[in-house]
């Protein structure tokens, strides 16, 4: 017997030590998961020298316009300034073909290629531009297919070049890569017929149309407007030309400009000098185009010496002689466009010659006089990594796929290996404010997803955060009171069989689930609370208003019908007040809409009627209302109670009724007051933003989510603090009952004391479950990501970005494991709180044990 | 006032009935559970049924009453806990309840400041004055009625809070914000409870770190705070030490004079060295009532001499 009790024992032992042990191991695996991919995205660039190649023959006079990297990384492209292109390996440097691009028209004499494409244009001596393509065309082809030379000559390495082409045997048994330069220029354009073109730049607007803006030799900068015909016919391609020019743009005693871009909407034209000096035209209006602006782009103090634009054509990248780089972009303000500098990256020591942007993100290859190089990540003002090319640097290329970089120069070409891990989502983007392009000002911004190629992810996890905060904080602040209210009712008032069904029964409401609850929210109560939105508002005024009337009026009852009437029937009066609350708020609302909110409540929220101090005095009731009730239990109360003495009860109980209506009149008043005199000041709280709890109304607004998540986290608080009130020993409430204390004064003077540190807990249980809260806020928020407290406004929570967002991230991608970094976020919060909230209960249980 | 739930009515009930049942049952079982040998003609005409006068002692008709019972009873649902119970509590006397467990000694204390109404179904008939104001008529306000007496229980229970919260309870919720009179009240109350001595020096530390005696004490001083008409105590010290003890005894002692005090007391020795007049209780009934000194040298009854010579019991 003995022995099988120890067995038994030992068995009990080990499955309990398993499974606790398995819990933690289980959590833990979790928070390592979650942090196993959440942590590369703090990996950092790299930069390994894969090849170098020596220049072919001749190449040393001429400099490389521009080069460029084929999709496959096997193939490099350089543009020479005598307009002769070259196409050669990666791997070998061996070459596989040369154009003459421009063949009769000539060197160009001017030229731009607009980042993230094969677009490009050119200007010759003629005072015509052409615009091409450069890049590398690639088909698949089985080895039946290709020329038997190219078989022939197929290399141990799997590749060969045969006549200007590259073939590259695919794992795939005979199927082969082949890749050919695809390279042409169109038709020439008449763009100053005679004077030689000396700056050229184009971009392509919406609708097919072409905009060229051209800096001439004879100091006129010209906008040109192209839309292509093509015959049907002969499939000839003509433009139709319309032409502006800004005269005297330069005279001809100035300094030349060095630079002229514009930009991929085709609104704003930079042509700059090399003493950083930039001037901003508006080209938007054909027939007007206007300088805007004149800045001074490298502070003055440094000489310019490249400028290009980053992915997208809007930012503009500018190097000066220091090797620093800054990034400037045009903002909207009251006067039109204005050029603001976002970034200032200090990436290189010698005077920056090229800056090349990368097709997919807003990574730059940056390269210098002295010969080094370096990849930037623009918007993080990050250098993720540098090299040296080992000569001066005159054009810069990165693949299509950021696994290559190349720096070209007269001694030939560098090709690096290029890993650039995951550069949206720095520490610094994650949790700090970054400029992002097109934003006046830096800012904690989400934006995951976008519709262009050249979008930029704005993966800010401030707002998610923020939201997380805002959605718990409302719900908290309608679902607490209540919940705690209900608690002590429940364990104070009620007979202990009552207080079993109500508890089960709000332990059934927990059990609702949240996707019901959401659903509900988004589509039945949004629109309600839209359509009475000032109703509803009111009742949070009228029905503690109506019970604090009805309390004072019970006071006119005789003595002996106010003692029978306690219990049940005193509770039916306190529910009365309820419906009496709603139906008041509802008759008010129409007035109160007309007298202080413009006749609209949707439209005065949205700053479109009415003045500011009804907000104010919203914001400064519950300040005066408490003022109210300090001074009349400090002042009113003692005195009152002084005098009463011999005062008739009818008597006491209308001077009661009399100071309570004075003083809830005194509060409205001076809170409408105080109100208007900010108002006066000039603070309006509807544009405020930030913290103002008043602003535009959205349907699915934070207002919704208090309301229904509150109810969410009713039960877990109600159970909890419950639990805690009824765990205050009752001898403590005969001694507070036998000192003559009623049931209220001794549910707040001891019991609740008492339970404090266990209310505390189920508060934070509550908070746990809010922040955690995901189908809810899904549904009834909007999931705007927006940083500010408006009541009225939606959020962007946490849990509901992942759960909206996951489905559609790519496994492994900057993207994927930012989200995984929010839930690891989300589960640190919700672990701080939970932890937090059971040591408290641990503290209260040692203490409920001394009592 | 709302019902009750079960745990108050634990509370509430005698911890010192072993059975842990309701006092007083049916007549004839309770003969057979409180005493079995042939006793006195009282026991069994109690045992009976039988109605019968208490034996109250001539001395008592000289005293000024604070409290009055006059043919009281009390019923527990169906059963009935105090049977025709008439008595005056004498003004400025140390007054002790004595009886077996379960006679109703606690019962009758509790009736006095009406915590009984606590307990779901309890029913009450007959008078009881609080210095000639009716306690069970219909226009009494409890609330009111028990801020005019004091009570302290079997095992200390001071609140969570500091020793000076603790004292000046009754005042707190009275709504009393003088700061001098507060001090002065904690400081009466404190040395009237013999206890200003050892914690003046720490009024704001918590009152759970004293000791069980001191803590017992701190619930008189709280008690005596609101300057109560009548202070009942419960038995104040059967959860102590026997040195707790004697300082309570000491204190009931120096009490005597300046406050009425209605005592229930299991220890007979108690009875005997602190309480001017003792009343012997059984069964619901109110056997003898009388000079602590004639109850306990010449009782009248024989069954109040088998009692307190501790013949059963």
């Amino acid at each position: 017997m003995r022995k099988s009790a120890r067995y038994a024992e030992r068995a009990a032992r080990l499955s309990i030590t398993l499974g606790g042990v398995g819990t933690i191991i289980a959590v833990s695996l979790i928070f390592v998961f979650l942090f196993s991919v959440a942590v590369p995205l703090f990996g950092s660039a790299k930069l390994d020298v894969a090849s170098v190649h020596a220049a072919d023959k001749g190449d040393e006079q001429h400099e490389v316009l521009h080069g460029g990297v084929d999709e496959y990384g096997r193939l490099l492209w350089k543009l020479q300034d005598d307009g002769h292109l070259y196409l050669t390996t990666v791997a070998e440097g061996a070459e596989v073909a040369e154009l003459d691009l421009a063949g009769a028209a000539g060197a160009p004499t001017a030229h731009a290629m607009e980042p993230g494409t094969e677009r490009i244009v050119l200007g010759f001596g003629d005072g015509t531009a052409r615009i091409g393509e450069i890049g590398v065309l690639s088909s698949l082809e089985t080895e039946d297919e290709i020329p038997a030379g190219a078989l022939a000559t197929k290399g141990a390495d799997g590749h060969c070049v045969f006549e200007e082409a590259f073939y590259e045997w695919l794992p795939t048994k005979g199927l082969v890569r082949v890749s050919r330069l695809n390279a042409a220029l169109g038709e020439p354009i008449e763009v100053n017929p005679g004077v030689e073109l000396q700056l050229v730049d184009r971009s392509q607007l919406a609708g097919g149309e072409e905009k060229l803006v051209a800096f001439s030799a004879d100091g006129t900068l010209g906008v040109y407007s192209l839309r292509a015909r093509r015959n049907l016919l002969t499939g000839e391609t003509t433009y139709k030309v319309r032409t502006s020019q800004i005269p005297e743009a330069v005279t001809g005693d100035d300094a030349r400009p060095s630079r002229l871009l514009l930009s991929g909407n085709g609104a704003s034209a930079y042509l700059a000098w090399e003493n950083g000096q930039v001037r901003h035209y508006d080209v938007r209006d054909m027939d007007a185009p206007k300088l805007i602006e004149t800045v001074e782009l490298t502070a003055g103090r440094a000489k310019l010496t490249a400028m290009d634009f980053l992915l997208g054509s809007t930012t503009l990248l500018v190097g000066d002689d220091h090797g620093t780089l800054r990034a400037w972009f045009p903002v909207r303000d009251d006067d039109g466009l204005t050029l603001v500098e976002a970034h200032e990256i200090d990436c290189l020591d010698d005077a920056i010659t090229t800056i090349a942007s990368s097709g997919r993100s807003r990574i730059v290859m940056v390269g210098d006089a002295a010969g080094r190089v370096a990849a930037v990540q623009v918007t993080t003002n990050e250098v993720l990594a540098r090299s040296d090319a080992r000569q001066p640097v005159q054009a810069a290329a990165i693949s299509p796929k950021e696994d290559l970089a190349v720096a070209f120069g007269a001694q030939g070409s560098a090709v690096w290996q290029l890993d650039v891990a995951f550069p949206e989502a720095t520490f610094g983007a994650l949790f700090g404010k970054v400029w992002y392009e097109g934003y006046p000002e830096p800012g904690y911004t989400w934006q995951s997803t976008g519709g262009t190629d050249s979008f930029e992810p704005k993966l800010s996890l401030m707002p998610l955060i923020y939201g997380t905060l805002k959605a718990t904080f409302y719900s908290m602040l309608f679902g607490a009171p209540i919940a705690i209210l209900a608690a002590i009712y429940s364990s104070e008032f009620l007979a202990a069989r009552t207080r079993a069904s109500l508890k089960s029964l709000i332990e059934i409401m927990a059990g609702l689930p949240s996707v019901v609850l959401g659903f509900l929210a988004a589509l039945v109560f949004a629109p309600f609370v839209q359509d009475n939105l000032l109703g509803v508002l009111l009742c949070f005024l009228c029905v503690p208003a109506v019970l604090l009337l009805l309390g004072q009026l019970l006071r006119f009852v005789p003595r002996t019908v106010e003692l029978r009437l306690q219990g049940t029937p005193r509770l039916l009066i306190a529910v009365l007040s309820l419906p009496l609350g709603i139906l008041l708020a509802r008759a008010l609302s129409a007035p109160v809409a007309d007298g202080f909110f413009g006749g609209d409540l949707l439209a005065w929220l949205d700053g479109r009627v009415g003045g500011a101090a009804p907000g104010w005095t919203i914001l400064l009731l519950p300040v005066f209302g408490v003022g109210a009730v300090i001074a009349n239990r400090r002042f009113v109360e003692p005195r009152l109670r002084e005098a009463s003495v011999e005062w008739s009860r009818t008597r006491t109980a209308a001077a009661g009724l009399g100071i309570f209506l004075f003083l809830s009149l005194l509060t409205l008043l001076g809170a409408w007051i105080a109100g208007s005199l900010i108002a006066w000041m000039g603070g309006d709280l509807r544009s405020a933003g930030g913290l103002s709890p008043i602003g535009t109304y959205v349907q699915r607004s934070s207002l919704v989510v208090g309301f229904v998540m509150g109810f969410a986290i009713i039960p877990v608080i109600y159970t909890l603090s419950e639990d805690a009130l009824s765990s205050v020993p009752n001898h403590l409430r005969l001694a507070s009952f036998a000192t003559g204390a009623t049931r209220w004064q001794t549910a707040a003077r001891v019991v609740v004391p008492t339970a404090a540190s266990g209310i505390f807990s189920a508060l934070m249980v509550g908070l746990g479950r809010a922040v955690g809260e995901t189908m809810i806020v899904l549904m009834a928020t909007g999931n705007t990501p927006v940083m500010e407290m408006n009541l009225f406004n939606g959020l962007r929570t946490l849990s509901a970005n992942i759960a909206v967002e996951l489905p559609e991230a790519v496994k492994d991608s900057t993207h994927y494991r930012t989200l995984f970094l929010a839930a690891l976020t989300l589960f640190a919060m919700t672990f701080v709180v939970n932890t937090l909230a059971e040591s408290v209960r641990q503290h209260f249980r040692k203490r409920a044990h001394q009592l | 006032m709302f019902t009750q739930n079960s745990k108050m009515e634990e509370e509430l009930t005698p911890h010192s009935d072993p059975s842990g049942k309701l006092p007083a049952r049916d007549p004839g079982t309770a003969a057979t559970t409180g005493g079995t040998a042939p006793i006195g003609g009282v026991f069994e005409a109690i045992s009976r049924g039988e109605s019968f006068v208490t034996e109250t002692h001539e001395e008592l008709a000289a005293e000024d009453p604070v409290v009055g019972i006059e043919d009281f009873d009390l019923h527990y649902g169906a059963t009935q806990a105090l049977f025709g119970v008439s008595m005056c509590v004498p003004r400025g006397k140390v007054t002790a309840l004595i009886g077996p467990s379960g006679c109703g000694k606690s019962t009758l204390l509790r009736s006095v400041n009406r915590m009984n109404d606590l307990i779901d179904g309890v029913q009450t008939d007959g008078k009881m004055t609080l210095n000639g104001d009716s306690i069970y008529g219909r226009k009494v306000d409890v609330i009111e009625l028990r801020k005019r007496i004091g009570m302290v229980f079997q095992k200390p229970n001071p609140f969570p809070m500091s020793i000076y919260e603790n004292v000046i309870y009754s005042l707190r919720i009275d709504g009393v914000r003088d700061k001098n009179l507060l001090d002065e009240v904690c400081e009466l109350s404190l040395k009237g409870a013999g206890l200003w001595d050892e914690v003046k020096d720490r009024l704001n530390s918590n009152a759970l770190r004293m000791s069980g005696g001191q803590q017992q004490r701190l619930c008189i001083a709280r008690a005596i705070a609101a300057e109560p008409e009548v202070l009942l105590l419960d038995e104040p010290c059967s959860a102590l030490d026997p040195i707790a003890t004697g300082k309570i005894e000491d204190l009931i002692d120096q009490l005597r004079g300046h406050y009425s005090i209605l005592m229930v007391t299991h220890n007979m020795q108690q009875a005997s060295r602190t309480s001017d007049y003792t009343a012997f209780m059984y069964l619901g009934r109110l056997v003898e009532y009388g000079p602590t000194g004639e109850i306990f040298m010449q009782p009248k009854l024989r069954e109040t001499e088998d009692y307190v010579t501790g013949r059963f019991g």
